[in-house]
């Protein structure tokens, strides 16, 4: 399924003329990866990862650590981005790729 | 008195002492970052040039006591921040020292220009910049390369459009972002093969699932072929690099864009070596051979002399994937070393001389100056990197020579083409001098370090023969074929979303050259 997403987002980038849909696929693709990232953290019948006791079965917290700095600095991307894109209206008066030369 | 001795007369440890350093480089520029900040908020004054000015020189002294330091330890050490197996690893290695000096070479010549960033807020993405880019150099685990990764490149975003040329940065941003992508796929597929982030999995890489394993390697190839500017994803590297004024342009041609090969080299390549996949190592000769190809002939048509000067990178990043696919890593160190010299000197002369068209008018001591960067940018004899070059003619004598003999002449013959008029004895800014020293020491070096096999008179008499030939003719071949100028925008990379194609397309190749 992840790959489906993946898939249509990579589609989306490729094809799409305006340029704030690309910056949306782009997210696609990247929040597709994170939540593989954390899916693969998953025990079957793992608690929360609060060490009680050493027994329990506990899900792996390292994705969900390291994935929460993706997903700043994901959206630190997309803020950037979208004011690069406005600036670019500003100057140009289109965000469509086949109406700016440079791109 | 050498370093050992310098700090055991003061009671401490060589190794603790680069430990401290080694941990506390990317720092430096944050934290002047947040003293920045915290004087311009809490005290309404703008500090910014000094304190700019002051993390330069503090990261200079670091990187020269790190040196020191090097000289008298062994090759590699991992420092942790805490005693755990998944605590944040920093990695330093005799290797490392060719980045931190290749992100030296443009931040000490900065020093000078500093003045071209204009604003505060120009400052701060500096120094943010920088962290992302010291940081990148000491970091020795996986996850932490894409943290500092993103820091540097976001910094390079905004860095690019200093002279608000948004489009080249909104091109940069979709292509940093498409790479950081299956950089951070890569990671993801890294975890679920169970190893461990930090560069040490290596050493038990057989014990792990290999296959995964390559799937990861290969989406970390892709990425860093993406982020390294190789063909066929090299159409943003020109337009990027000449949109940005020459501060910033030294800084992302001797450096950001070379964070591609410190990628492939900590990530593909050692990992791929453990594992004795030969195939990534084919894959990189490869695309090394088409870059190297592609770039030169790409370089010979562009009608403008910063675009040129900016297409050269690609080649030299061609030169290095060659050098690397050959196990030949010092001597790619050093070249990396040698480019940020040149590359530098040839950015911040052009900020001196005038363009008209296809006429350059530049002073006589910068048209000697723009000769040796020419030179070492085409990798011909005498300089210092065509010596560097005859490294990988032992894998394959002929095809190898007239490769690189080819390439090198396209090369010249890109710069050549141009008309250049004499403007008298013009100054020379201190910055350019500087680059020129640096470039002179820089080759000094590396002929002391490494045992150069020096041309033998047949193949300098060649070089030379074919250089004087090409300047001949390169005008002529270039006005007669108009029809081919810019022939990359008009065939390869016509729009965004065809680059984007090939993008994607790269890491097709990759996933069925490896995995067939």
């Amino acid at each position: 399924m992840s790959i489906l997403v993946i898939a249509v987002g990579v589609f989306g980038l490729i094809t799409a003329d305006n340029l704030i849909k690309k910056i949306m696929c782009l997210a696609v693709i990247e929040n597709t990866i994170i939540l593989g990232f954390i899916r693969a953290g998953f025990r079957e019948g793992g608690a929360a990862p609060i060490l009680i006791s050493p027994e329990i079965i506990t899900v792996d917290p390292i994705p969900h650590a390291i994935m929460l700095t993706a997903i700043v600095i994901g959206v630190c991307f997309n803020a950037l981005a979208v004011a690069c894109i406005v600036r670019l209206h500003q100057k140009t008066g289109t965000v469509q790729i086949s109406e700016i030369h440079e791109l | 008195m050498n370093f050992n001795t310098l700090f055991s007369a003061v009671q401490l440890d060589t190794l603790e002492v680069l430990k401290i350093l080694w941990i506390t480089f990317p720092v430096i520029p944050l934290t002047a970052l947040m003293t920045a900040l915290a004087v311009k908020y809490l005290f309404k004054q703008d500090w910014a040039a000094g304190i700019t000015r002051a993390s330069h020189i503090l990261q200079l002294l670091w990187a020269l006591l790190i040196t020191l330091a090097a000289s008298s330890l062994e090759r590699e050490y991992v420092f942790r921040l805490m005693d755990h197996e998944i605590s944040i690893a920093f990695l330093f290695s005799r290797e490392k020292l060719f980045f931190l000096w290749a992100l030296m070479i443009p931040l000490f010549l900065s020093l000078f220009r500093l003045k071209t960033l204009k604003t505060f807020s120009m400052h701060m993405v500096f120094l943010f910049y920088l962290g992302g880019c010291s940081g990148l150099v000491t970091t020795g685990d996986v996850f932490n390369f894409f943290v500092f990764y993103e820091l540097m490149i976001m910094g390079a975003y905004v860095l690019i459009s200093i002279k608000d040329e948004y489009s080249a940065s909104v091109k940069y941003m979709i292509f940093g972002a498409a790479s950081s992508a299956m950089f951070l796929a890569g990671i993801a597929v890294l975890y679920a093969s169970g190893a461990y982030f930090d560069f040490t999995y290596v050493e038990n890489i057989q014990q792990l699932p290999q296959y995964t394993l390559t799937v990861a390697l290969i989406l970390f190839t892709a990425a860093f072929l993406i982020k390294g500017g190789f063909f066929p994803v090299s159409g943003w590297v020109a337009p990027c690099h000449s949109a940005a004024n020459a501060l910033v342009a030294s800084f992302h041609a001797s450096y950001t864009i070379f964070t591609g090969s410190l990628g492939l080299y900590y990530l593909v390549l050692l990992p791929a070596d453990a594992m004795g996949a030969e195939q990534f190592f084919s894959l990189l000769r490869i695309i090394s051979v088409l870059t190297l190809c592609a770039s030169s002939v790409i370089l010979f048509w562009e009608h403008s002399f910063i675009r040129s000067i900016a297409a050269s990178t690609v080649f030299t990043m061609g030169m290095i994937g060659l050098l690397m696919s050959c196990r030949l890593y010092t001597e790619a160190g050093f070249y990396i070393l040698l480019h940020a010299a040149y590359k530098s000197l040839l950015f911040y002369m052009y900020d001196e001389i005038e363009e008209r068209g296809e006429e350059i008018s530049l002073s006589i001591p910068h048209m000697v100056f723009l000769a040796v960067s020419i030179l070492f940018a085409a990798g011909l004899f005498p300089s210092v990197t065509g010596a560097l070059k005859e490294a990988v003619h032992a894998f394959a004598p002929l095809r190898y020579k007239l490769l690189l003999l080819i390439t090198g002449m396209l090369v010249i013959g890109g710069f050549a083409k141009f008309r250049y008029r004499p403007a008298g004895f013009r100054g020379v800014s201190l910055s350019t001098l500087l680059s020129l020293g640096i470039l002179t020491a820089c080759s000094l070096l590396t002929l002391s370090q490494l045992n150069l096999q020096i041309p033998v008179a047949f193949d300098a008499l060649t070089d030379l023969a074919a250089a004087v030939f090409v300047i001949a003719v390169s005008r002529k071949v270039f006005t007669r074929f108009k029809a081919l100028h810019g022939i990359d925008r008009l065939t390869i990379y016509r729009n965004i979303n065809q680059e984007l194609l090939l993008a994607f397309s790269i890491l097709m190749f990759s996933l069925l050259f490896i995995l067939s």
